[in-house]
C-alpha cells in the first residue's frame, strides 16, 4: 500500500520506524542531491543526508504538518549543510577555482568536454556564496517554487528572486566558455 | 545591451521559472521576439540549470542509495535502541516509576505526621507559656498601679512629716523665746518692782501653756495623719505582696 507523506509522518510520530523508513526511501535521493549540490562532496553528502533523516526522526513529533514533509526535510538538510560549510570555511581557505576564466577553450572531444564542463560547473557552483547556492540548487535540482524555497530557507520571496538572479548571472559569467562551446557552436 | 535589456535582466530569471503572468509575461515575450541578446541569456540560464542537474545527477547516481538507506536505518535503529526502552527495560522503568511513586506517598504521609506532631507539641509546650505571659503582663499592670499608689502615699506621709516638723520647729522657737524672756525677767526681778514683773511672768507662762497646747494638738493631728497614711501604706504593701505571690 502506498501511503501519503502525511500518513507516513503521522505513523512515524507514533513511533513507527517502518513508516519513517518509507519516508527515508522516498526522499533519500533528493536529500542527497541537495546535500551534494551544496557541498559537492559525495561522501559528505551521504553523511549529511543520513544526519538529516536522523534529526528529522528525532524531531518528528514537533512537525505540525503546516508545511510539506519535503520542505521540512530540505530545511533540515540546508541548515546542516550550512553548518558543514561554515566549519569547512574555518578549517581551510577555500580555493576558488574558476575554470570559466581559463583562457583555453574546451577540447573538441565530447567526453572530455563533458567531463570538463562538469568540473567547471562544480567549481562555479562552489564559488557562489552559500545563500545564492542554496536557492539555485533548490530551484534547479529540486524544482521547488519560489514560495517553497522561501519557506525552506526562511527568507522572503523577493529575496529568493534576487538571489536566483544574481546566482544565474554569476554562473553565466563563470561558465561562458562552456556555454558557448556547447550551446552555440 | 540596450537599456530595455538591462531593465529586464531580473525578469528573465522569473520568466524562465514560470513566475511571470499577465501583461508582464506578454511584454517580455514581445521583447524576446525582437531581442536576440535576451534570448541568448534565457537559453544560457536554462542551460546552466541543465548542467547543474546533470552534474548533481551524475554524482548521486554513483552513490549506492540502497546501502545509504540501510546505513540510515541502522543509525536510526541504534539511536532508537539508545533512547527507546526494550520491553524488559520498559518493565524495569515502570517498576522504578512505581517505586518512586510509593516512596513519594510514604514520604508525604511521614511529612504529614511529623507536621501534626510538631503542631501538637507547639500547642502543648508554648500554649501555657503564652497564657502565663499574658497573665504576667496583666498583673504587672496592676502591680504598677499599686506601686504608683504606694509612691503617692509615701510622698503624702513625707509631706505630713515635713509639715509637722516645721510646726514643731516653730513651736520650739517660740518656746525658746519665751524661756529666754522668762529667765531675763527672773534675773532682773527686784522686791520693789514685784507687781509688774509678776504680771509679765504670768503672761509668759500663759503663752507658754498655749504654745504647749498648740504643739500637742499639732502633734496629735500629725500622729493621726501619719497613722492613716501608714495604714494605707501597709494596705498597699500587702496588695503588692499578694500580687507578687500570684505572679510566677
Amino acid at each position: 500500500m502506498d501511503y501519503s507523506d502525511e500518513e507516513l509522518v503521522r505513523l512515524s510520530q507514533q513511533g513507527d520506524l517502518e513508516a519513517f523508513g518509507r519516508l527515508v526511501e522516498r526522499y533519500q535521493k533528493k536529500v542527497t542531491a541537495v546535500a551534494y549540490g551544496l557541498i559537492h562532496d559525495a561522501e559528505e553528502a551521504q553523511d549529511l543526508a543520513q544526519e538529516s533523516f536522523i534529526r528529522a526522526y528525532n524531531a518528528i513529533k514537533t512537525f505540525r504538518g503546516t508545511a510539506r514533509f519535503y520542505t521540512w526535510i530540505y530545511r533540515i538538510t540546508v541548515n546542516l549543510c550550512m553548518d558543514h560549510f561554515r566549519k569547512q570555511a574555518i578549517e581551510k581557505v577555500q580555493v576558488s577555482a574558476e575554470p570559466a576564466d581559463d583562457p583555453d577553450p574546451p577540447t573538441p572531444d565530447t567526453v572530455a568536454t563533458r567531463r570538463e564542463t562538469c568540473l567547471a560547473v562544480r567549481e562555479a557552483i562552489k564559488s557562489l556564496p552559500y545563500d545564492q547556492r542554496t536557492v539555485i540548487i533548490l530551484r534547479e535540482i529540486e524544482g521547488l517554487s519560489y514560495k517553497e524555497i522561501a519557506r525552506v530557507v526562511g527568507i522572503s520571496i523577493g529575496t529568493v528572486m534576487s538571489r536566483l538572479f544574481y546566482a544565474r548571472r554569476r554562473l553565466r559569467e563563470l561558465l561562458k566558455h562552456h556555454l558557448k562551446g556547447e550551446g552555440r557552436e | 545591451m540596450s537599456k530595455d535589456c538591462e531593465a529586464i535582466q531580473q525578469t528573465l530569471s522569473l520568466y524562465l521559472d514560470g513566475e511571470l503572468t499577465g501583461h508582464r509575461l506578454r511584454d517580455l515575450q514581445g521583447h524576446l521576439d525582437r531581442c536576440q541578446n535576451c534570448q541568448t541569456v534565457v537559453q544560457d540560464y536554462s542551460r546552466i540549470g541543465q548542467l547543474l542537474r546533470e552534474e548533481v545527477d551524475l554524482a548521486v547516481e554513483r552513490i549506492d542509495l540502497v546501502a545509504l538507506h540501510e546505513k540510515t536505518r541502522e543509525r536510526l535503529a541504534i539511536r532508537l535502541r539508545r533512547t527507546a526502552p526494550t520491553s524488559a527495560g520498559l518493565r524495569q522503568r515502570r517498576k522504578a516509576e512505581l517505586w518512586v511513586v510509593k516512596r513519594a506517598r510514604a514520604y508525604a504521609w511521614q511529612l504529614t505526621w511529623a507536621l501534626g506532631f510538631g503542631i501538637a507539641v507547639a500547642v502543648f509546650w508554648f500554649g501555657p507559656r503564652v497564657w502565663e505571659s499574658r497573665d504576667q503582663s496583666r498583673s504587672s499592670a496592676s502591680g504598677g498601679m499599686i506601686q504608683e499608689q504606694l509612691g503617692r502615699a509615701i510622698r503624702d506621709t513625707a509631706s505630713v512629716r515635713f509639715g509637722a516638723l516645721q510646726a514643731s520647729h516653730r513651736h520650739q522657737e517660740q518656746l525658746g523665746r519665751l524661756i529666754r524672756d522668762h529667765s531675763h525677767l527672773s534675773r532682773t526681778q527686784t522686791p520693789v518692782s514685784g507687781g509688774s514683773d509678776d504680771l509679765a511672768t504670768g503672761e509668759i507662762q500663759e503663752q507658754l501653756g498655749l504654745l504647749i497646747r498648740d504643739h500637742n494638738r499639732s502633734q496629735w493631728i500629725m500622729d493621726q495623719q501619719s497613722g492613716q497614711l501608714q495604714e494605707k501604706l501597709g494596705r498597699l504593701i500587702q496588695d503588692q505582696a499578694v500580687n507578687r505571690s500570684n505572679s510566677p
